[in-house]
């Protein structure tokens, strides 16, 4: 990721609940439109963040989930009314073939909105969402993330001095190289209960467990970022009734139906549209303003 | 007359099923606004003592004696006041800190306190700005130093306006550097806020300067306390009382080490404690500059022509592209000599014991050596694996064929020697700082190695611990074998070093014998060489000035 990405100058809420819109919408619907729309835009969003390189992992995903999904997934499917051809007597049929490529689709549109997401919502703005929810959780992240770099560190001076005595694990058999490794981690876990005893002690003198805890946050919930959360229901809810009510319902067994395209249809489409291209916008007019 | 701000009137204490007890009818009351400096060796109580100042850090034992927090009995203080009013900062910066990020580590105190998010806010603004954190204060916590992490600490606990700071030996950790920095942050926290700091510590040079009052302690007994200015009278109480030098000497300032040592007409002046007053002490009484030849103490130096150990030729190393830590690094080391590596925070110096012991790959370079190599950890507890001193000792032969009779009785001579025969069935755990030193070096020399490599031996240590560390190597050095070191401590170097180097830049810049480079040197060098520089010539040691003094001087002082 080359810099830190202009949505995350909103309130964690407003990027949370727009990448739980982009998700919901992408999932609730196998229609083709909508869900080759979502995949152009979240690569759009996606190039933005990560460079080019971000569309080469997601062929590398849909080769490999598509090699299943597509090839194998029809040879056992023999719904559906057109046959390809036969194989062991069973048609292998050309709906079963397009639901694969469909679903391999949403999968790498899924994952790219996560990837999307995960560059907005960095561990403190993720971690601040759960807090709103679970409060003593989030704290609990917050001291494992600071708690397993800080094993890990003390891990590689353990074995530093292992190696220092003489004790190199190349020159060692293989159960000698184990009952080494058994040492360096009971060493390791006399060292974390002292640690955790510490910080216990530590967080006690600062008060932990003598009131109810506030939970703060470097956040501010501004005027602009109530806004833009109204505006992000605005351009979401009409789709979504719409694919609730079945407005964008697809079969592809026995036979592949569209429903037909309504102006009503087009506009809620557009909307969401611009909804999917927000983080893109706001990252082109910042980047154009420096 | 000031406000008393703490006060303990015979306070005693036992740990359960001891039955000497830790501290025994301690009295003592601090004014607010002063900075108490409790010193004496390891193991003689100063963190028992600095626990029951503090309600929830109160062990379990058996106690009398009361503690009162400005009118208030510390253990009827109610949590939240507390936590609020009493700050404690221990002495490993890495597990008092609990969570990830630096903002959330400011704020935690507060939260625990329910205080408002705006005024979280708004506090921590202040506080980051007051300690200087603000330029890393978007970082996360492993990206600190380890001074940083200490003024972190610091700093969490100063946000919750406490009006009595307790430090528990808190720069053992720390290089010369992050030491200076964190003292002058207590400083400013006591001139500018009249925050009261009562803190202990091992190595005085920098810290009793800045202190008013001094309290000495000895076996769980308070010796003397008074004003630091008296330093030199307290001392001499205590010698009178326990009829033996103290621990604390060897760790006072070096000023102060020259004026109790010489006998200087003290009636007539205060205690000098920092190099500028040793120095005005030097000129005034120091021989004229005739008659100065030069039989100090001979610094021992290993055979010019003895050989090679151990050749490094050229090391690099590098953990990232483009960042190299060791470039072209080539030091010699011979048979029976002992090298101190020396350097600032960062300059690969514990990298480059690493890259000569093996344990981390060189990318280019030689290291020439057809005997062992073995290295002792910066953490001794990096060493330990099980339950038992004992144990821990037998342990070392973990994967060599031997007799168990042979191990027992080796293991039996280690013991001794190395003073932990009365420890041998405790947890290597539960040992001193010293012990445990001195248990990992034991550990080492079961296996007879040759070259012994030293991390920071002595960081954490108080200086009889030192002494004996000191002896220590000597003796190994006498029976030939040759030692590496890397150390912060300059007056450690400059006394178990026969050579010593400057590492500066991944390379060596300037190299001699320990007397050549800490008198060539005006900045990098002792308190005692800073405080005779000009005024007597090679003094590189309390003991070497006061050497010149007395073989000097006599007619003129006494």
């Amino acid at each position: 990721m080359t810099k830190r990405p202009a949505m995350t100058a909103y309130h964690p809420l407003v990027s949370g609940l727009h990448f739980a819109l982009m998700l919901l919408i992408t999932m609730l619907t196998l229609h083709p439109l909508l869900l080759l729309s979502s995949l152009l835009f979240a690569s759009v969003n996606g190039c933005l963040y990560y460079g080019r390189g971000f569309i080469k992992r997601g062929i590398y995903l849909g080769l490999s989930v598509g090699a299943y999904a597509v090839c194998i997934y029809p040879l056992f499917n023999h719904n559906g009314t057109t046959p390809l051809f036969y194989l062991n007597h069973m048609a292998v049929t050309s709906e079963a073939v397009t639901y694969g490529i469909t679903m391999t689709i949403l999968l790498i549109t899924v994952f790219f909105w996560c990837e999307v997401g995960r560059a907005i919502l960095d561990s403190e703005r993720l971690l601040y969402l759960v807090g709103r929810i679970f409060p003593s959780l989030a704290l609990m992240l917050s001291m494992s993330f600071r708690f397993l770099p800080l094993l890990r560190q003390r891990f590689l001076s353990i074995q530093a001095a292992q190696r220092g005595m003489g004790r190199r694990s190349e020159s060692l058999s293989f159960f000698m190289r184990c009952s080494l490794l058994v040492k360096e981690i009971s060493t390791l876990l006399s060292q974390t209960l002292e640690i955790s005893a510490a910080s216990s002690i530590s967080m006690e003198n600062r008060g932990y467990g003598v009131t109810k805890r506030t939970t703060y946050s470097r956040f501010t919930f501004r005027k602009s970022d109530g806004i833009l959360c109204l505006i992000f229901l605005a351009l979401s809810l009409p789709i979504l009734f719409l694919i609730i009510t079945g407005g964008f319902q697809v079969n592809f067994f026995p036979d592949r139906t569209l429903p037909s395209l309504t102006p009503v249809k087009i506009t809620a489409w557009l909307l969401s549209c611009l909804l999917a291209l927000f983080p893109a916008l706001t990252e082109g007019i910042h980047r154009k303003r420096n | 007359m000031k406000h008393t701000i703490l006060s303990l009137s015979h306070v005693s204490f036992t740990y359960p099923g001891d039955l000497t007890p830790v501290l025994s009818d301690i009295s003592l009351s601090v004014k607010e606004g002063e900075i108490v400096l409790l010193c004496g060796a390891s193991g003689c109580g100063k963190s028992t003592l600095l626990s029951h100042m503090k309600k929830n850090q109160i062990p379990f034992g058996k106690g009398s004696g009361d503690i009162v927090f400005d009118g208030t009995a510390i253990e009827e203080m109610s949590d939240f006041d507390s936590a609020r009013e009493i700050g404690f900062v221990g002495q490993d910066p890495d597990s008092s800190i609990a969570t990830d990020q630096v903002w959330h580590e400011l704020a935690f105190g507060l939260e625990n306190l329910g205080v408002p998010t705006d005024e979280i806010r708004q506090r921590i603004a202040e506080i980051s700005e007051y300690c200087g954190i603000t330029s890393w204060f978007n970082k996360n916590i492993d990206e600190l130093s380890g001074g940083q992490k200490q003024i972190l600490n610091l700093a969490s606990v100063l946000v919750m306006r406490p009006r009595l700071i307790i430090l528990d030996e808190p720069t053992s950790q720390m290089d010369p550097i992050g030491v200076r920095r964190f003292v002058d942050l207590i400083v400013r926290l006591n001139r500018e806020l009249g925050i009261t700091i009562i803190l202990c510590e091992q190595h005085l040079e920098e810290i009793l300067p800045i202190a008013d009052s001094l309290l000495i302690m000895d076996q769980g007994k308070l010796l003397a306390y008074g004003p630091v200015s008296m330093a030199h009278k307290l001392m001499q109480s205590c010698r009178d009382k326990t009829k033996k030098p103290l621990a604390v000497e060897g760790a006072m300032p070096s000023a102060l080490q020259v004026f109790i040592g010489h006998p200087f007409p003290k009636e007539a002046s205060a205690s000098p404690w920092s190099i500028r007053m040793g120095r005005n002490l030097l000129k005034t009484y120091a021989p004229s500059a005739t008659d100065m030849g030069s039989s100090l103490r001979p610094v021992r130096t290993a055979e010019k022509n003895a050989d090679a150990s151990l050749v490094a030729k050229d090391l690099c190393f590098s953990y990232q592209k483009d960042l190299p830590i060791l470039s072209h690094l080539s030091l010699t080391l011979h048979k029976g000599e002992c090298y101190g590596l020396l350097g600032g925070n960062g300059s690969g110096k514990s990298t480059a014991l690493k890259v000569i012991a093996g344990i981390l790959k060189k990318k280019k370079g030689k290291v020439l050596s057809d005997q062992t190599i073995f290295y002792l950890p910066q953490n001794p507890k990096d060493l330990f694996t099980e339950v038992t001193v004992e144990d821990e000792l037998a342990e070392a032969f973990w994967g060599h064929t031997m007799s168990d009779s042979e191990k027992e009785e080796r293991v039996f001579y280690m013991l001794q020697k190395m003073e932990l025969t009365p420890y041998k069935d405790s947890n290597p755990m539960d040992l001193s700082g010293g012990q445990r030193q001195r248990l990992a070096l034991g550990k080492l020399l079961l296996l007879k190695p040759d070259i012994l490599l030293l991390d920071e031996p002595t960081k954490g240590l108080d200086s009889l611990f030192k002494d004996k560390l000191i002896s220590l190597l000597r003796d190994l050095l006498s029976k030939q074998m040759s030692l590496l070191l890397v150390s912060h401590d300059l007056e450690f170097a400059a006394r178990v070093c026969d050579r010593v180097g400057l590492l500066f830049q991944g390379q060596i810049t300037s190299e001699g014998t320990v007397r050549e480079f800490f008198t060539e040197n005006s900045f990098y060098t002792t308190g005692a060489r800073r405080m005779s520089q000009n005024i007597l010539p090679d003094c590189i040691l309390p003991e070497d000035i006061l050497n010149r003094l007395s073989r000097g001087g006599e007619h003129e002082i006494i």
